[in-house]
């Protein structure tokens, strides 16, 4: 039973809502569906208290706020993907530079948008102390099937941090990279869906 | 020149045989850190198997404690492998070729009776390097290289020196196929090869459609597409976050306010019990019983899941079109949620 079994935990558990439920179904306590979506969870509730809503609940917001409210959300969601990911694997930790980048960047200067990373080829990086020089392994790309192949590039553009991989470790972030995304998409399509219309 | 050729057959019949023990022996260890736990063989021993020249040295690996009871039936001169693991037969590669690379040098006229002994048990004809290379190298990618040239090294000294140095660092071979270059570079590029088919291949089973395509290019494309796509998604559904944020549950702050993180975990890890993936449904009706909202029943995360599979990847242009055509109410309820948003924009 649901609700006897998370009674002990709140007074008005009864009344919990079901995003938490159902996010908790199907999965194990620890994976990265449960720990992508608490952290979303947390994230989204900070957005929507921060941006208090209007007094007439219909649609008063601006469309900048909206604007905004959707880009904030839509970095929690990476953001908290790429921490329930943790260390593991690089393009999470090149996401998560690029976020912690990005933020820093519009505090300096906040009419400047924030960049795309992997733009240069050869770029310094400060995280947290450590330099990371980005070079790009070209002699990689020698085989026939990936010589004049621009995909590799795109690819590389897509996935965070793809610039500084060779095509092996690429192709290998790229599959978890999917796989992350799939789950977030659902996570989110499974919070958006809770809601009603 | 007749050594390379030689080398060449002798590394063919090598890996139809290991494929051979493969298929007899059970699933291959997944410690693949050390040569010597691979072994599972005392560190002394090891080292033995690298310096004695001998096929003798095989019975001596099969007497040794962990390696005893079994015995393939190969070879009427005395080539005795154990087969009851991957490790040994790592072994038995690295062991076998250091003594076929001495024999080069000294003792030709061994070697080949050796390696006759290994006909008549071969019967395959596939070489199963990238699927050896996978299993056995996925595991250290980055330090393969420098074992690869390592090896590499110490086949060429033991070719030399006929002294195997007591080479302690784990060793993964690449052998090179028949008719195939054996200079460093081809091998090294064929390893490197190999490795990026194996990662294509996982790329294809995960991005659905991409079975049907053949060619690395296209099935590039799609996976750009795919990847795209579902970046193009969370946008979507975010803007729909942001307009259905106003009107979020109380209790959602309620939640999060009064439990501490590990508590929420635990709700987790209890409520997860309580509904099993086997029979979601009675759960998610008596679920949505309880509340006045109108939800579809069908609309499950697993549901969900499942309708990320489907979507059709041929969906360039419009991004509705991912939505399946299972859940009617959650399109519209989606196309109703999109145009308010497009209004209010």
């Amino acid at each position: 039973m649901p609700s006897s079994s998370s009674s002990f935990l709140n007074p008005h558990i009864s009344s919990m809502n079901p995003p938490v439920r159902l996010m908790a179904s199907c999965t194990t306590p620890c994976s990265l569906r449960t720990r992508f979506a608490l952290r979303f969870l947390k994230t989204l509730v900070k957005i929507k208290r921060s941006s208090p809503p209007p007094p007439s609940s219909s649609s008063n917001s601006s469309p900048e706020k909206t604007r905004r409210r959707t880009q904030r959300i839509k970095r929690a969601a990476y953001s908290s993907m790429a921490r329930a990911v943790g260390r593991r694997r690089a393009w999470s930790q090149a996401l998560m530079l690029k976020l912690k980048f990005s933020v820093k960047r519009t505090n300096q200067h906040p009419s400047l948008s924030p960049t795309k990373m992997g733009g240069p080829q050869k770029a310094p990086r400060k995280a947290g102390g450590r330099i990371l020089v980005i070079k790009r392994k070209n002699s990689l790309v020698k085989g026939s099937p990936w010589r004049g192949c621009s995909g590799v590039d795109e690819l590389r553009r897509l996935v965070p941090g793809g610039e500084s991989m060779g095509l092996g470790v690429l192709l290998e972030e790229t599959a978890h990279f999917v796989r992350c995304l799939e789950t977030q998409v659902s996570v989110m399509r499974s919070i958006a869906d809770c809601f009603p219309c | 020149m007749e050594l390379p050729a030689r080398s060449n057959e002798i590394a063919l019949e090598y890996f139809q045989f290991h494929d051979e023990i493969r298929r007899l022996m059970a699933p291959p260890t997944e410690n693949a850190s050390s040569f010597t736990a691979l072994l599972e063989l005392p560190h002394s021993s090891a080292v033995e198997l690298l310096h004695l020249p001998e096929p003798s040295k095989y019975s001596a690996v099969a007497s040794s404690g962990s390696l005893k009871p079994y015995f393939q039936h190969l070879g009427a001169g005395g080539m005795c492998f154990p087969a009851n693991s991957a490790p040994v037969e790592r072994a038995s590669t690295f062991a076998v070729e250091t003594d076929a690379s001495s024999h080069k040098v000294k003792d030709e006229p061994q070697a080949e009776t050796t390696e006759s002994d290994s006909n008549p048990i071969i019967s395959l004809s596939q070489p199963l390097l990238s699927d050896f290379d996978t299993e056995d190298k996925g595991q250290m990618p980055g330090k393969r290289k420098d074992r690869e040239k390592k090896a590499k090294g110490s086949a060429k000294k033991s070719k030399n020196q006929s002294s195997g140095d007591a080479e302690e660092l784990p060793y993964v071979h690449v052998r090179a196929r028949r008719g195939e270059a054996t200079d460093r570079h081809s091998l090294a590029e064929r390893a490197r090869r190999e490795k990026i088919n194996a990662r294509m291949k996982l790329l294809r089973e995960l991005v659905p459609g991409c079975n049907k395509i053949s060619g690395t290019a296209l099935v590039l494309d799609e996976i750009i597409n795919h990847v795209q796509t579902l970046q193009r998604q969370v946008e979507l559904l975010s803007m729909r976050l942001a307009a259905e944020t106003p009107r979020m549950d109380v209790n959602l702050d309620s939640i999060f306010t009064t439990e501490s993180a590990s508590l929420v975990d635990q709700s987790f890890s209890n409520m997860v019990y309580p509904l099993p993936c086997s029979d979601p449904q009675p759960n998610i009706l008596r679920q949505y019983q309880q509340y006045p909202w109108h939800l579809n029943p069908l609309q499950h995360p697993m549901w969900v899941r499942e309708e990320l599979k489907n979507n059709p990847i041929t969906s360039k242009n419009s991004h509705m079109s991912d939505d399946s055509p299972a859940n009617p109410a959650a399109m519209h309820s989606r196309a109703m949620e999109k145009d308010r948003a497009m209004k209010i924009e």
